[in-house]
């Protein structure tokens, strides 16, 4: 092989992938319109968000400790504090304020509220509206009450169900930590905030919610904007190939080139918009995050490469690899939760590439 | 110069090639016709190394070019139909690939020295595909010619270029052969055919020597396989 000509042919491969660059940031600013709805949605999910408040009032007779919790709980959760605010208050005072109009309701929580959760007598609290059902805040009111319970009524079955298990099995020692594990259970069910930054849903299982959404819409990026790329892959020209092999040169060596000059510029351009995008909220400055992405970058785009290579004309090699890539999305969940899919489907994600590369890709957004 | 025995090719169970036998010596420009799909392009490729032989023997300057790849990299220019060009390159980037010297040396070369001959100097940042046809072949032959070749072997040069062009590469083909060396080429035109001082017809895989001169009447009956 005449090396000194191999290596100006590499060289050239750079520079051929590189005249590809403007083209294929066109399309990939196009697709980020994609991330950056992801991102927003995310954002819309963390964020607090300023609308017209409903005031309540709330008065704790009930001296467990645990009540005032669940109530900071509730008006911690998301969709509740951007709607209502809570006023600690006592009796007297609520109803005065109640009388004033300066609040839309009065929630009285009694003696052994929180025992009655947890133990099953429940005690039920007691709503004072000034006015029932006659303004959109009292039936706003009604609605988050409705979630509250409904909220609280998921805990108290999970609650139940191990207390049932415990007592079934005689499981003495969980007993201990009972107060702990309830105060979890409804600080899961009442935070969703809680929800999305811990639950973990990806069928790797290390995973959270957020993470994994960020990273499939990462991986559907890369995805699609490999696809700009699909004409650098394609076999050309086939009397320049037979006469670089009569050099000893491998044409089909140089993909390989192409393949790694094109990861490494789009990992360029990943990195910069990750870190622009997500900067604050979710991504976390690793010194291996761009050797992640690369890494990621270039098994994708190896993959399309040898589908190009093969196809050897674009549009089919277009359309194989938009099936096979959103097909290997949707089975491992990136598109549809997992939840949805069917028993038969949802057993198919193990067996995914995208699993485990968006396993990969949600280690930057831990 | 050139000795080729009993070159055989097959694809498959078609046998393309069945025994191809013929010597060059110094300034012979060889022409081979036949009709389209006869394997004259493969018998090129087979000749310029650039496709294997299934059996049969090959040698240029006496050294056996079937056992060594450098004989072909070194002895012999091929210009294929299809230009061999990195269509995304500069003119300047394609020359690199191919000849041993810096970017400034070859714009020198280009402007004034041994490539000036080939006029793409004022073409040198210019890329390929935005090139004519002429321009490209030009190109094409300057980097063939890159390892100062003994043995020049054009598939079709002609094709699809103007008459200016053609006669252009008629005369580079003439002063290569000059120069104690040898030209292969095919085509279909008789214009083209006009330089070489000799002539075969490649028919059902063996070659045979016609005899000089022949119009294109008599070319068009030897093709057709009329008597």
């Amino acid at each position: 092989m005449n090396r000194r000509k191999a290596w100006r042919l590499c060289v050239m491969q750079a520079k051929v992938t590189l005249q590809y660059i403007p083209a294929v940031l066109g399309k990939c600013l196009l697709l980020a319109v994609v991330l950056v709805g992801f991102v927003a949605g995310a954002s819309y999910l963390l964020k607090e968000q300023d609308s017209e408040m409903v005031s309540i009032a709330v008065v704790i007779e009930d001296t467990n400790q645990m009540t005032g919790l669940a109530v900071d709980f509730l008006s911690q959760e998301e969709a509740v504090r951007q709607v209502a605010e809570f006023r600690m208050v006592s009796m007297e005072e609520g109803r005065a304020l109640l009388e004033a109009e300066e609040v839309t309701a009065l929630v009285l929580l009694p003696e052994n509220f929180m025992d009655g959760i947890m133990y099953g007598h429940n005690v039920a609290p007691q709503i004072f509206v000034k006015d029932e059902g006659s303004n959109t805040s009292s039936g706003l009111f009604r609605s988050l009450i409705d979630s509250a319970a409904t909220d609280l009524a998921t805990a108290q079955a999970v609650i139940y169900a191990v207390d049932n298990l415990c007592y079934s099995y005689g499981i003495d020692a969980v007993a201990e930590s009972e107060d702990y594990f309830n105060k979890e259970l409804l600080f899961f069910a009442l935070s969703r905030n809680r929800y999305l930054g811990q639950e973990v849903i990806s069928v790797t299982g290390e995973l959270p919610v957020v993470s994994f959404y960020l990273a499939s819409a990462m991986l559907l990026l890369v995805l699609l904007a490999g696809m700009s790329f699909g004409e650098l892959y394609l076999k050309k020209n086939e009397a320049l190939r037979s006469l670089l092999a009569m050099e000893g040169i491998s044409y089909d060596a140089t993909l390989l080139v192409r393949v790694v000059v094109s990861s490494f510029v789009l990992s360029i351009f990943l990195e910069a918009a990750y870190l622009l995008l997500v900067w604050k909220e979710l991504a976390v400055w690793h010194w291996y995050s761009f050797f992640l992405l690369f890494l990621v970058v270039m098994l994708l785009l190896t993959v399309e490469a040898v589908v190009y290579r093969i196809c050897n004309n674009a549009l089919p090699a277009t359309m194989i690899v938009f099936i096979l890539g959103v097909g290997c999305l949707y089975f491992s969940g990136n598109l549809v939760p997992m939840a949805m899919l069917s028993e038969g489907a949802a057993s198919l994600a193990p067996w995914m590439p995208t699993t485990y590369l968006t396993k990969l890709l949600g280690y930057l957004f831990v | 110069m050139v000795v080729a025995e009993h070159i055989k090719k097959n694809f498959g169970v078609k046998r393309v090639l069945s025994d191809v036998t013929f010597s060059l010596k110094e300034g012979d420009i060889l022409g081979i016709v036949g009709a389209n799909g006869c394997g004259k392009s493969t018998l090129l490729g087979i000749l310029a190394g650039t496709l294997p032989a299934d059996g049969g023997s090959l040698s240029y300057d006496g050294k056996n070019a079937f056992s060594s790849r450098k004989v072909f990299s070194d002895g012999v220019g091929f210009i294929p139909q299809e230009n061999p060009l990195m269509m995304e390159l500069s003119v300047l980037d394609n020359l690199r690939l191919w000849y041993d010297a810096s970017a400034k040396e070859l714009m020198e070369s280009m402007e004034q020295g041994p490539l000036k001959q080939w006029k793409l100097y004022e073409y040198a940042k210019v890329r390929a595909s935005r090139l004519s046809g002429g321009t490209k072949k030009r190109l094409s032959i300057a980097c063939a010619l890159s390892s100062s070749p003994k043995v020049l072997i054009l598939d079709e040069p002609g094709a699809a270029l103007d008459l200016s062009m053609k006669e252009e590469i008629k005369s580079v083909m003439k002063e290569f052969a000059k120069d104690h060396k040898a030209v292969i080429l095919t085509s279909h035109e008789m214009s083209e055919l006009s330089i070489c001082n000799r002539l075969m017809l490649l028919k059902d895989g063996s070659l045979k020597e016609l005899s000089l001169p022949l119009d294109e009447a008599q070319l068009l009956s030897l093709i057709g396989g009329k008597e």
